[in-house]
């Protein structure tokens, strides 16, 4: 019982929050322009559910087409970074520079090069969440141990059959772990993007309804983009804890 | 091989660490032979180049100067014919315990190339292995699923899976409790007996040196030299009983005495 | 004298050496990039060429660029907000997570909506905000506070509810004022944490207030970036985001780089 609470306590939570949010908006008879209660932002999901679906699905393509592309594309990097020492040094301080830039601010560039609308947002995504995959895939790689690599290089074991053999198992969990932040960032590039440079997606729809001083529509396009981060995110925890089973367990290995 | 050529050959050998602002002298011009099938052991100070001198008799690392040959050849590269065990397990955590052992078959030539062809004859190969260390009935569990000593003996296991000539072990038992540890140097004896590979061991252990060695080799601190050879003329199975009879504790004593000249105390 | 010489030329070499070892990729980018600038064979309308780029920079900082404004008043501008915004998030950030520690109930209150909206990106606020506070100064210094304020919170929570409770048992032994408590015990301890919390919400922040501008205001380096997108010029776009980057660079170097070095390393060691 008491784990069942617990296991669910973050679902009991926002129950409360949302019965509070509602009391407070009768009670203090809060006006719906400053803060719309639960139930006008139920009713406007209501009335608004088909664009709002059409919006939320070309947020959900964009950002898994960007996330898609960051997976492919990380996975490749990290890999190079973390077998050949020359990639990495190359790449070290120009990944340092890029890190440090907002990508918001590529966003304007992104929009010259491809004008309003699906390609900057999905290539938003791909740059704000590419990052992580990378750094992660790199340090699992470095984890091998050098007594492993010892074993496996007196036996004629050469550099590519490490890698393969042993170093892209073990980088596996970094690369999973890394794919819940990055779905993350994926989503939250998309949005962005859609809200400065698109005309489609709920970032959109949320800046356009916040043009029209629709409170509760905002707060729809809230509760959509709420939802949709959680289902990604626990699809993403989901395939970690699928793929790569023995590493939560690994950590018990007596050492 | 006749008797009086020896397996292993160390003439002269030094070995010195060079990184970009220092360096290190790990061993300083020395001279070993081991012939076929001995069990030597190397024991001494921390830091003393035991270890280095696992890494030139792999043929991991080159020596600065002096000659290292193995099996009648000059060492240039991996070997190729030796096993190697360390403190630290290393199993692979995806891995079952039987494909954790049959993983140098994956890699060591030729089993590589039949490996996929003659998966069942190398599993029996490996089940036998496993049974001899008394881990039947564990093959299809993960690492994480065995304790510390039965980590010990997978890894044993894998060392020697593709019968290697040579085994190198780099304190294998050193993270073990002492209960586990005597009784895996009844595991490795019996291992040693029937598979007979030239083993040298590195250790901090004097009793487990005695216990399993032919010959106790005590090196000096820091640049590392051989400044003693110890025969171990007891009777082999060696048991635990053993390690309590007189003669047994005065050689332990006396390679810890030679340990404390060697330091300059 | 002479014998020093030899020495400090090689080392001079093998510093060269290995900044072209470790700076290959850029180097060979840069010198690309100036060979074909100089060749004319960079279109300006997708990327600017080196003398493109430095016009944009002297036409920027001197103000000629008309509608776009100057360039130095638009980064003290977003300066200016971003301080305001981070002071209130520090300030306000660290009063919660302190009462937080301090009283479980006031915890058990604020944890789960903290949960709630610590996952919420601070540029998702944006519609919400500009809808309470209008385009403006207040927009986006509200969306800087916004950003920065949940890793501050939890900061300071995690590392004022860490405080070993032997340090405060001593105190109490020792009959510690409430003064050299909080000075002398309760901060320098909690510091470690509280100050990783602040600098992971200077980056949230920082990274927010180009979002922010770009939407929400019509000053600031975010909006001279987002109208040079507008207006097409990569040139102002790629000065405006190499600025961010330097003055982002610079906070996180100088101001944290150092305040950890002075304050936390101490103890550490």
């Amino acid at each position: 019982m008491k784990y069942w609470i617990r296991r669910t306590v973050s679902i009991w939570a926002t129950v409360l929050c949302i019965v509070l949010w509602q009391l407070m908006c009768v009670v203090l008879s809060i006006e719906p322009f400053i803060l719309p209660s639960p139930i006008l932002v139920y009713h406007s999901l209501v009335q608004y559910h088909e664009p709002i679906m059409i919006h939320a699905m070309q947020t959900l393509f964009t950002t898994l087409v960007g996330f898609a592309i960051a997976v492919a594309f990380g996975l490749l990097l990290g890999l190079a970074i973390g077998v050949e020492r020359a990639v990495y040094d190359g790449l070290y301080p120009m990944m340092i520079a890029f890190n440090s830039i907002p990508k918001v601010a590529i966003v304007p560039l992104l929009v010259i090069w491809f004008g309003i609308g699906t390609v900057p947002a999905i290539l938003t995504a791909f740059l704000i969440s590419f990052f992580p995959i990378v750094v992660n895939v790199a340090t699992g790689l470095a984890t091998i141990e050098p007594e492993l690599q010892d074993v496996l290089r007196s036996l004629g074991a050469r550099k590519r059959q490490i890698v393969m053999r042993v170093g892209i198992p073990r980088s596996m969990p970094y690369f999973f772990a890394s794919l819940k932040v990055a779905i993350t960032l994926a989503f939250i590039g998309s949005v962005v993007s859609e809200s400065i440079a698109s005309n489609a997606g709920i970032g959109y729809l949320m800046i356009a309804a916040s043009a029209r001083f629709d409170v509760a529509l905002v707060f729809a396009g809230f509760v959509v983009i709420s939802v949709m981060g959680v289902i990604m995110y626990e699809v993403t925890a989901y395939a970690e804890r699928k793929f790569t089973f023995w590493a939560t367990r690994a950590n018990d290995i007596v050492t | 091989m006749t008797a009086d050529t020896p397996f292993i050959k160390l003439d002269r050998v030094s070995l010195t660490y060079q990184s970009r602002d220092s360096s290190t002298h790990a061993l300083d011009e020395t001279d070993m032979t081991i012939s076929t099938g001995e069990f030597i052991a190397v024991v001494g100070p921390s830091g003393c180049g035991k270890s280095s001198l696992l890494k030139l008799v792999s043929g991991l690392h080159p020596a600065t100067s002096g000659n290292v040959v193995v099996a009648g050849q000059k060492v240039t590269g991996p070997l190729k014919i030796s096993g190697m065990a360390f403190q630290n397990a290393t199993l692979l955590p995806w891995r079952t315990t039987l494909d954790n052992v049959l993983l140098p078959l994956q890699i060591v030539e030729p089993h590589a190339s039949r490996f996929r062809k003659h998966r069942d004859q190398y599993e029996a190969m490996a089940m036998e292995l496993l049974k001899l260390v008394g881990l039947d009935g564990f093959e299809t569990k993960y690492p994480w699923e065995l304790s510390g000593g039965m980590q010990q003996r997978s890894s044993l296991c894998r060392a020697l899976i593709h019968e290697p000539q040579m085994l190198l072990l780099d304190e294998p038992f050193g993270a073990l409790d002492a209960f586990t540890r005597e009784e895996l140097w009844g595991v490795l004896q019996k291992l040693w007996m029937t598979r007979k590979p030239t083993v040298i061991l590195v250790t901090h252990d004097l009793r487990e040196a005695v216990y399993l060695s032919d010959t106790v080799y005590v090196m000096s601190a820091r640049p590392g030299r051989i400044i003693s050879k110890t025969n171990v003329a007891l009777p082999r199975p060696r048991t635990l009983r053993d390690t309590f009879k007189p003669e047994f504790i005065e050689m332990a004593q006396n390679l810890r005495l030679q340990i404390s000249e060697g330091m300059g105390v | 004298m002479s014998a020093v010489a030899p020495a400090v030329a090689s080392r001079f070499e093998l510093g060269m050496t290995r900044a072209l070892y470790e700076w290959w990729l850029l180097i060979a980018l840069a010198v690309v990039w100036i060979a074909a600038s100089a060749l004319n064979l960079i279109p300006n309308s997708v990327f600017p060429d080196a003398q493109t780029l430095a016009r944009a920079t002297v036409d920027l900082v001197t103000g000629k660029v008309g509608v776009l404004g100057k360039l130095t008043d638009h980064v003290w501008i977003s300066f200016a907000r971003f301080a305001a915004g981070y002071s209130i998030a520090a300030g306000i950030g660290i009063l919660i997570g302190l009462l937080m520690a301090t009283s479980s109930l006031i915890a058990a209150l604020i944890l789960p909506i903290l949960r709630l909206l610590y996952p919420i990106p601070g540029l998702a606020w944006t519609p919400l905000v500009i809808m309470w506070a209008g385009i403006g100064e207040n927009a986006v210094i509200v969306l800087i506070f916004l950003s920065a304020v949940w890793p501050i919170v939890y900061g300071a929570y995690d590392g004022f509810r860490n405080i070993p409770r032997n340090y405060m048992l001593v105190c109490r032994q020792l009959g510690a004022t409430w003064n050299v408590r909080v000075r002398r015990v309760l901060l320098p301890a909690a510091l470690p944490m509280l100050f990783s919390g602040l600098r992971l919400g200077h980056g949230m922040g920082w990274r927010a207030i180009v979002g922010a501008e770009m939407i929400a205001a019509v000053t600031g380096v975010g909006y001279m970036l987002n109208m040079g997108g507008e207006l097409r010029r990569p040139d102002v776009v790629v000065v405006g985001m190499i600025v961010i980057a330097i003055m982002s660079a610079l906070l996180d170097r100088f101001v944290f780089g150092t305040l950890e070095d002075r304050l936390i390393s101490r103890w550490k060691r």
